[in-house]
C-alpha cells in the first residue's frame, strides 16, 4: 500500500510539474485570472461605494458569488483542457510504453495522472480565488466576518469538487478513445450539450406535466426524485450550491438543496472515476 | 552444477486480434546470462510477444513469467527487474534527460541520494552528459535512442528487453549500441528482437525464430548455422578440368558442386566427405592450395526456417 501511494505521488508530481509548463494552463489560467480579478475589483468598487446601499450590508461574499457565476465555465474548461489527453495522448505518442514498463500498476498511473491534473488546476484556481477575494476586501474596504471567510472556503471547496468531476469525465474518455481529437470533441459535447440537456429532462417533464413553473414559491423539496436524480448528474450544479452557501439577497429556484448538490457531485465523481479506472485496467494499450 | 535460473518463461502464450492469430502457443524459456535474439520477418509476432512480456498487452491465452513472477499477477515485482527499450516510444518533450531519468528512477523507488550518481553514470555511458539538461524535444533520433537505453538501465536490471534497438541509428551509433549490448550481455540476461541478422549474429549466443506467430526453432547460433547437417566446402586448386569436377560430383555425399576458375564450391552431407574429395582431386591431377569449410550464414538459416528460401 505504501509503495502504491509512493507510485501515485511520483506520477502526480511529474504530471503537476508538466502541467505547470504547458501553454494551455498558462493561457487559460491568465484569462481566468484577468477576468476574475477584474470582476472582483469592479465588484469591490460597487460594494464599497455607499454604506447605505443594500449591497454594502451583504458583505464581500455577495461579490464573490457574482464573480464565481461569471467565471463558472472555467472549472470545466481547465479540467477538460488539461486531462483530455492524459491517457490517450501517451498512447498516441507511445510514451506510455516506457511508463507501463516501470513497476507501477495501472491503478497508480490512473490515480497519479488524476491527482497531477487536479492539483495543478486547484493550485491555479485557489490562487486566483484568493487574490480575487483579497481584491474585493481591499477595494471595498469591508472586512468579512470569520463566518464569511469560512463560507468562501466552502464555496472554493465546491468548485474543487466540480473540477474533480470534469477531470474524471475527461479521463474516462481519454481511456476509451484512441485519438486525442475524438476525446476532446466528445468531452466538450458532453459538457456543453449532453449533460446539461439530460440533467434538465426530469425537470422539464415535471414542469410540463404539473404546470409547476407557473407556481410561486417553488422549493427544491417540491421536485420529484427522478427530476432530482437526473439534475444531479451535472457537476455544474455546484453553482447553485455555492450560491446557497455564499448567500445574498436573491436566491434562484434550485432543484437540489446544497447537500443534494454536493452528494450528486461526489456520486458523479466516484462513478465516473471508477469507470475510467476500470476501463484503463482492462484496455489493451497497444 | 547449479541449475540456471529461468529469466523468461512463456507457456502457451497466445494472442489473437479478432481473427488474426498474432502469437500462437509460444513456449519459450530463457535462462540467466543468455543473450537471446528474437528473429522473425515483419508481422511475425515479435513485438506482440514483447508487449505481452512487458504487461502492455494481455494474452488471449497462456502466461509469461519473468524471474518467477507472473507478469499479469505480480507485474510490479516482475518489472522491478526489467529494463525495456521499445521499438516505438517518445519522451515528454518539455522535460530534459535528467528529469526523465529522475522520474523513472522514482518509479523504481530508487532513493534520491542514489539517483543523481546513477543518472550521471548513465549519461556518461550513453554519451549524453553534455546535453543532459537540454529539453528532450531538441534531441536528435540518435540521442533519444541513447536516452531510451539509459532509462532501461536506471534500475540495474537483471533482464534487458530490447525491441529493434538500433533502428534509425547511424552506423557509429549502431556500432556503439551493439558494443554496449555485448558488454551488458556479460553481466545480465538480454532479450533482443531484431530483423538485422548480422546484429543478432554479432551479439547473441542463442536465437529464436518466429514466423506467423509460431516459434519455429530455438537454438544456439552455431547449431542454426549447421542446419540440416550440410556443410559448404570451398577448395582452391589448380589443374582443374571436367574430368576432375565430374569425379568429385560422383562422390557419394556431395549434394551440389560448382566450379569458378580455380575455386571449387561443394555442398556435402557432412564433414566426413571432405577427405574423400581431397583424395579424388589429387588422384585426378589437381593440386590443392587450400580447403575451407564455409558455415551457413544466419541469414540462410533464417530464410530456410521461415520458408522464404527454397532448398536447393
Amino acid at each position: 500500500m505504501r509503495d502504491e501511494l509512493t507510485g501515485i505521488y511520483n506520477i502526480a508530481k511529474k504530471e503537476f510539474y508538466m502541467n505547470l509548463k504547458t501553454k494551455r494552463l498558462l493561457i487559460i489560467g491568465i484569462i481566468l485570472g484577468v477576468v476574475f480579478i477584474s470582476a472582483s475589483t469592479y465588484g469591490g468598487i460597487l460594494l464599497g461605494g455607499n454604506p447605505d446601499e443594500p449591497l454594502y450590508k451583504q458583505g464581500p461574499n455577495i461579490v464573490l458569488r457574482m464573480v464565481l457565476s461569471i467565471t463558472s465555465i472555467f472549472p470545466a474548461i481547465l479540467a477538460i483542457a488539461l486531462s483530455y489527453d492524459s491517457i490517450v495522448g501517451e498512447r498516441v505518442k507511445k510514451s506510455i510504453y516506457l511508463l507501463l514498463s516501470k513497476p507501477v500498476s495501472r491503478n497508480e498511473i490512473f490515480c497519479g495522472k488524476f491527482l497531477g491534473a487536479f492539483s495543478s488546476i486547484a493550485a491555479v484556481y485557489v490562487a486566483v480565488l484568493s487574490i480575487g477575494y483579497i481584491c474585493i476586501i481591499g477595494v471595498s474596504g469591508i472586512l468579512p466576518s470569520a463566518g464569511d471567510v469560512l463560507k468562501a472556503c466552502g464555496a472554493s471547496g465546491l468548485i474543487l469538487i466540480c473540477i474533480a468531476c470534469w477531470i474524471a469525465l475527461a479521463m474516462l474518455f481519454s481511456t476509451v478513445f484512441k485519438t486525442t481529437t475524438s476525446c476532446l470533441i466528445v468531452s466538450i459535447v458532453m459538457w456543453l450539450f449532453i449533460i446539461p440537456i439530460v440533467s434538465q429532462i426530469g425537470v422539464i417533464y415535471y414542469a410540463v406535466t404539473t404546470n409547476a413553473l407557473t407556481q410561486h414559491g417553488l422549493k427544491n423539496t417540491d421536485f420529484p426524485w427522478y427530476a432530482k436524480m437526473l439534475y444531479a448528474i451535472n457537476p455544474d450544479n455546484c453553482a447553485s450550491a455555492y450560491s446557497n452557501i455564499l448567500g445574498g439577497a436573491w436566491q434562484a429556484v434550485s432543484v437540489l438543496s446544497t447537500k443534494e448538490s454536493i452528494a450528486g457531485m461526489v456520486l458523479f465523481f466516484i462513478v465516473v472515476f471508477l469507470l475510467g479506472l476500470y476501463i484503463f485496467r482492462k484496455t489493451d494499450l497497444d | 552444477m547449479e541449475a540456471m535460473e529461468k529469466v523468461i518463461e512463456t507457456t502457451n502464450l497466445t494472442k489473437t486480434y479478432k481473427k488474426i492469430l498474432a502469437v500462437n502457443n509460444l513456449n519459450l524459456t530463457i535462462y540467466e546470462k543468455d543473450v537471446f535474439g528474437f528473429l522473425g520477418p515483419n508481422g511475425a509476432g515479435k513485438t506482440t510477444t514483447i508487449k505481452m512480456m512487458m504487461g502492455i498487452t494481455k494474452p488471449t491465452k497462456g502466461s509469461v513469467k519473468i524471474l518467477g513472477y507472473d507478469v499479469f499477477k505480480d507485474g510490479v515485482k516482475a518489472k522491478m527487474q526489467i529494463g525495456f527499450v521499445p521499438d516505438q516510444f517518445d519522451f515528454y518533450p518539455e522535460l530534459n534527460a535528467v528529469e526523465h531519468l529522475n522520474y523513472y528512477a522514482s518509479l523504481f523507488r530508487i532513493p534520491k541520494e542514489e539517483r543523481s550518481k546513477r543518472i550521471n553514470e548513465l549519461m556518461e555511458m550513453v554519451g549524453l552528459s553534455e546535453r543532459k539538461n537540454s529539453k528532450v524535444k531538441t534531441y536528435s533520433h540518435g540521442m533519444r535512442q541513447r536516452l531510451v537505453i539509459a532509462q532501461a538501465l536506471i534500475n540495474k536490471p537483471k533482464l534487458l528487453v530490447l525491441d529493434e534497438p538500433t533502428v534509425g541509428l547511424d552506423p557509429k551509433g549502431s556500432y556503439e549500441t551493439r558494443q554496449l549490448i555485448k558488454k551488458l550481455g556479460k553481466e545480465i540476461t538480454i532479450f533482443i528482437s531484431s530483423h538485422l541478422l548480422y546484429e543478432v549474429q554479432e551479439v547473441c549466443n542463442k536465437v529464436g525464430i518466429i514466423n506467423n506467430g509460431k516459434l519455429l526453432r530455438v537454438d544456439s547460433i552455431n547449431n542454426l548455422t549447421k542446419l540440416g547437417g550440410e556443410v559448404n566446402v570451398q577448395i582452391e586448386c589448380t589443374n582443374m578440368n571436367d574430368r576432375l569436377t565430374n569425379a568429385v560430383r560422383g562422390i557419394d555425399g556431395v549434394v551440389d558442386l560448382s566450379a569458378d576458375g580455380n575455386i571449387l564450391k561443394a555442398k556435402v552431407k557432412n564433414s566426413g566427405v571432405i577427405p574423400e574429395i581431397v583424395t579424388v582431386i589429387t588422384r585426378e591431377g589437381g593440386r590443392i592450395k587450400s580447403v575451407s569449410e564455409v558455415t551457413l550464414s544466419l541469414e540462410d538459416a533464417f530464410l530456410r526456417l521461415t520458408g522464404e528460401k527454397n532448398e536447393g
